[in-house]
């Protein structure tokens, strides 16, 4: 996947259990009408620490839109609707990218 | 609050003797005062000093600069450009020394936080065991 669409990065771990339900809740969640052209991405946070670490993150999962750390624990459906909603009017589907690094 | 003995100082700050008589010897430090018999007495004033010295130290400044420094601390109003100069640019490597402090901490805190939510194995090693 090109780093360069990617709008959400969801930063998780091997050792996390909820890691792999907040990947899912994002997957499905883009599946859903009007969030579509949103991309996302799973980020193994011992993998790339770097670029973990640059963004602020200190704990799994994590999540970042648009290379900004958004969400540091795992939400509820709503919530990340609300967020992503909430990036969404601010920004524009078409700003759902994060920096290329 | 009561002067203290070049013992008391040295254990305080853990500093040996000779270190702090040097410092005394070379002008680091101004002349501390002396008991009637002699023995050394350092004031709050001067274990102030040698704390600003230890810590300029630990940011690897020479004692030459540090020196000026504490020209510069005792009475920066007054100071000459050079020294002025050289606050400046310690100044700026302070500021970048603890951008990269910060850095590290937040690492160290993901990884800590990742080794605590892990059962079985902790990414701390497992990121140790990469770089080697």
């Amino acid at each position: 996947m090109n780093r360069a669409s990617i709008g959400i990065e969801v930063f998780t771990s091997s050792t996390c259990s909820r890691c792999q339900k907040a990947a899912r809740m994002v997957e499905q969640l883009l599946t859903e009408p009007g969030f579509e052209n949103i991309t996302w991405h799973e980020v193994d946070v011992v993998a790339e620490i770097d670029h973990a670490v640059a963004l602020g993150v200190l704990a799994t999962p994590s999540i970042a839109i648009g290379g900004v750390l958004v969400l540091t624990a795992l939400p509820s459906r709503q919530q990340l609707r609300g967020v992503v909603r909430h990036y969404l009017d601010s920004e524009g589907p078409n700003h759902a990218q994060c920096h290329d690094r | 609050m009561r002067n203290v003995t070049i013992g008391e100082v040295a254990r305080q700050l853990a500093m040996s003797v000779d270190t702090l008589r040097y410092y005394e010897k070379i002008g680091l430090l101004p002349k501390v005062s002396r008991t009637e018999s002699g023995i050394r007495r350092y004031s709050e004033k001067d274990i102030s000093r040698l704390k600003f010295i230890k810590r300029a130290q630990q940011m690897n400044f020479t004692l030459a600069e540090i020196s000026d420094l504490m020209t510069m601390r005792a009475a920066p109003q007054y100071a000459r450009t050079e020294i002025r100069q050289l606050t400046t640019n310690k100044l700026r490597e302070v500021e970048l020394r603890l951008t990269e402090l910060n850095t590290l901490r937040r690492e160290l805190v993901l990884l800590v936080n990742l080794c605590t939510a892990s059962d079985d194995s902790c990414p701390i090693i497992d990121r140790i065991e990469e770089g080697e």
